[in-house]
């Protein structure tokens, strides 16, 4: 009889813990309206964990993968992709020799930058590419507030689950969500269109705290 | 007068009121159902529930108020339409705007995101108005048809008043008349007085019993006329020639009771009763299907009609019967010429 490996369950907890800091979505967190292309987050940098990121704009990206010059040359499915992605990122994340790549679009709400992280791949559940357990793993998005500090500072900060799971405790907030998983984890079901509702109200919350947050990353340019 | 309309007026605001609390609490408890989203209602529920409630109040009492009876009930269809679909499409963009923006200045600590989309909204609006319109229209019907009903009974109490004054008129003419007769017989000591007195006591019974109703059988009609001219006959004996004839395919043809009486009493009273010699009365009776027929003709002298204050109002008091019990249903037509008078009635009966 198997049994389930002490590797795999840290591994899990692992998960389990960094993932419930932060508030996922089923939907992306903006809308094609407020996406906003900004061409200094381009580059290589180094955060405050000495994890290494190689963020290259998702044109560039898609064209490279499919060994073609211009968009014109994908095929329908390549071209739908790369349209609907265009102005964001592909951020390559590589920490402790482990690598992940994300789809990061950035647009901004009243003034302020966002990246809405997607997960694209993962080196650690590629080696688990016939297990079971992979096949029930979805791809979700993330909110992350970004604050240029300078041309060659970033700080990242991930929306805090703990934060909206006071103000759904409190019956301060209506908004679509289910609870998933033994560890009741909130999932946002709301459309994009709420997302940024959600967003623009919430910039305009008078909680001091209301961006505090266990994920916070600064990000220092990489000079090559 | 004055009392009354204050009254109407009270009456009219407090049905205002209480339509209008039935409607907002139900409305309220619905809407919470709803947007509570089959969980049990939260603070953040009833504020969205009464917020929203404020929103879509102003257009349904508009719709109410305003549009129903300037348009909807002066049959200005179109109109009514046109700003109706208005009022839904200006209300809910207001909607949108209020929870945008407004919202955030009355509840700053509260976020209210998922609710409805903007199709969702109009939708909702749509019903609302849609259904409280047509809420409005059905208790608006419900007192009409209950007022409706209640002018008719008065209606028909007044024409049941204005028969029963009718007959009062008729009634004590004929006993007055009949009694004269008696009397006449009695100073003449003649036999036939107990005659008279049983035939007399005949048409009583029948005038004052048998006729209270609203219809009798033309045969009974007949009999109570038979009985008159004999009666009458008494007193004037030798000086009249009074012919009734008849032919009836249904003896028992309902006819109002104690219609054809006032016809012949007039004869009586202006033709056989005058100065003239060879008087006459001719009657002839019809009845055939749905058709009656009944006409009198008989010879009158101008004097005895002035002397005996011919008014025309026993024919005006049947006139006005006949227009009530039988409303375009008949024809009543005198004939008056230099030394005949005579009446025709036909009544169709469908």
């Amino acid at each position: 009889m198997k049994t389930f490996k002490p590797r795999l369950i840290i591994f899990m907890l692992g998960l389990f813990l960094l993932g419930s800091c932060v508030i996922k979505s089923l939907h992306p967190f903006y809308t094609q309206n407020v996406i906003y292309f900004e061409k200094k987050i381009i580059g290589n940098w180094i955060d405050n964990e000495n994890a290494n990121w190689n963020i290259l704009t998702f044109k560039e990206v898609i064209l490279k993968e499919n060994k073609k010059n211009n968009p014109s040359e994908l095929n329908d499915d390549q071209f739908r992709t790369y349209a609907m992605y265009k102005n964001g990122y592909v951020a390559y994340f590589e920490k402790d020799s482990t690598k992940s790549s994300f789809v990061a679009m950035p647009f901004k709400i009243k003034g302020q930058l966002f990246l809405d992280f997607t997960p694209v791949e993962d080196s650690e559940s590629e080696r688990l590419k016939n297990d079971l357990y992979r096949m029930h793993l979805i791809e979700t998005h993330t909110l992350a507030k970004v604050d240029m500090l300078s041309d060659n500072e970033i700080n990242i900060k991930w929306f805090s689950s703990k934060k909206l799971a006071e103000l759904l405790e409190e019956n301060r907030i209506k908004i679509k969500h289910e609870k998933i998983g033994f560890a009741e984890t909130v999932l946002l079901t709301a459309s994009s269109e709420e997302l940024v509702k959600f967003i623009e109200k919430y910039m305009d919350s008078k909680d001091e705290d209301k961006w505090k947050t266990d994920v916070e990353l600064n990000l220092k340019r990489v000079n090559e | 007068m004055n009392n009354r309309n204050l009254q109407l007026v009270h009456g009219n605001i407090h049905k205002t009121l209480l339509f209008n609390g039935v409607l907002w609490i139900c409305s309220f408890t619905i809407l919470l159902f709803i947007f509570s989203e089959n969980s049990s209602p939260k603070k953040i529920d009833f504020i969205y529930t009464g917020s929203f409630l404020l929103t879509i109040l102003v257009p349904v009492l508009l719709n109410l108020y305003i549009l129903i009876p300037l348009f909807l009930k002066t049959e200005k269809y179109l109109l009514f339409v046109i700003t109706f679909v208005l009022t839904i499409i200006i209300f809910t963009q207001l909607n949108i705007w209020f929870f945008d923006y407004f919202i955030d200045y009355l509840f700053p600590d509260y976020f209210f995101i998922s609710y409805h989309s903007n199709s969702k909204l109009i939708t909702i609006f749509s019903i609302f108005l849609l259904g409280t319109t047509l809420i409005k229209l059905s208790i608006d019907w419900f007192y009409f048809n209950k007022q409706e009903n209640l002018e008719l009974k008065l209606k028909n109490q007044q024409i049941e008043l204005q028969l029963e004054l009718l007959r009062s008129q008729i009634n004590p003419h004929f006993l007055f008349n009949s009694l004269n007769v008696i009397y006449a017989l009695a100073i003449g000591k003649k036999e036939e007085t107990k005659d008279a007195i049983v035939q007399l006591s005949d048409i009583l019974r029948y005038v004052i019993y048998d006729s209270n109703t609203t219809r009798v059988a033309l045969k009974d009609e007949i009999t109570l006329l038979k009985n008159y001219i004999d009666f009458q006959q008494f007193r004037y004996l030798d000086t009249g020639n009074v012919s009734f004839n008849f032919s009836i395919r249904n003896h028992d043809y309902q006819i109002y009771p104690m219609l054809l009486l006032p016809l012949v009493e007039n004869s009586f009273k202006y033709g056989i009763k005058g100065d003239i010699n060879n008087t006459f009365i001719n009657i002839t009776l019809t009845q055939k299907d749905n058709l009656f027929s009944f006409c009198i003709e008989n010879n009158f002298s101008e004097n005895e009609m002035e002397a005996n204050g011919y008014s025309g109002l026993g024919n005006k008091n049947l006139k006005k019967n006949l227009e009530i019990i039988y409303p375009n249903q008949h024809e009543f037509k005198i004939y008056k010429k230099e030394k005949t008078f005579t009446v025709n009635l036909k009544i169709f009966q469908k």
